[in-house]
């Protein structure tokens, strides 16, 4: 099996993913910086941050349906509990809540209507992700365990 | 942990860090942070490292 084979240096690929993973990290939190400052801080025209807008969305659902299909999701969310799946919701909606909340207000003053459609919307949509990731991993599962 | 069980046995074939790590494909670096219990190897590098030294997994990484 491993007769006459050269092996690569695991070692130096795992140091290089790892490295290029802590790049890709500080990378990603450069690019929310951005996009949070040039909308939120300096209420910059949408066209004047769309491509970071657009980066910053693709790179999260790139990672989203990744981690989806190599089963990394089911590691980390897909194993806990209902109610910490719930708490995992209820807490990124109440920081999405906070966050509108505090641009409209800065804006125009607060639309109660509109926060609470947004928070239900919001929940709705996390949740339906949540599922929908967990049937894909469990088919997943059932088809390796077939193979 | 230290793995002595390894240098003995690179010792017992004459063989230095850099020449051992020649033959195993990997860089001295490597076999030196094996052999100082810094690093954990995969099963394949294991099995590369002992058929290398003509020995079994149980001879080099198996402790009691």
């Amino acid at each position: 099996m491993f007769i006459g084979k050269k092996i690569n240096d695991e070692r130096i690929t795992q140091t290089k993913h790892k490295i290029a993973s802590e790049a890709f990290g500080i990378m990603f939190l450069a690019l929310t910086i951005i996009v949070f400052v040039k909308s939120i801080v300096l209420e910059m025209p949408t066209k004047e941050y769309f491509t970071e807008f657009i980066l910053y969305m693709g790179i999260s659902l790139y990672v989203f349906i990744r981690m989806i299909m190599s089963s990394v999701y089911a590691v980390n969310i897909q194993n806990s509990n209902q109610k910490n799946k719930l708490k995992i919701v209820i807490i990124s909606d109440i920081v999405f809540l906070l966050s509108i909340g505090a641009i409209q207000y800065s804006q125009s003053g607060l639309n109660i209507v509109f926060l609470l459609f947004a928070g239900i919307t919001y929940f709705a949509a996390f949740y339906g992700l949540l599922w929908l990731s967990g049937k894909i991993t469990e088919l997943r599962n059932k088809t390796d365990d077939n193979a | 942990m230290k793995n002595k069980k390894m240098k003995i046995a690179r010792i017992e074939n004459d063989l230095s860090q850099e020449q051992l790590a020649e033959k195993v494909g990997v860089t001295r670096q490597t076999i030196l942070m094996i052999e100082a219990g810094n690093y954990n190897p995969s099963l394949n590098l294991c099995i590369a490292i002992c058929k290398a030294l003509n020995k079994t997994l149980n001879d080099l990484f198996w402790e009691e």
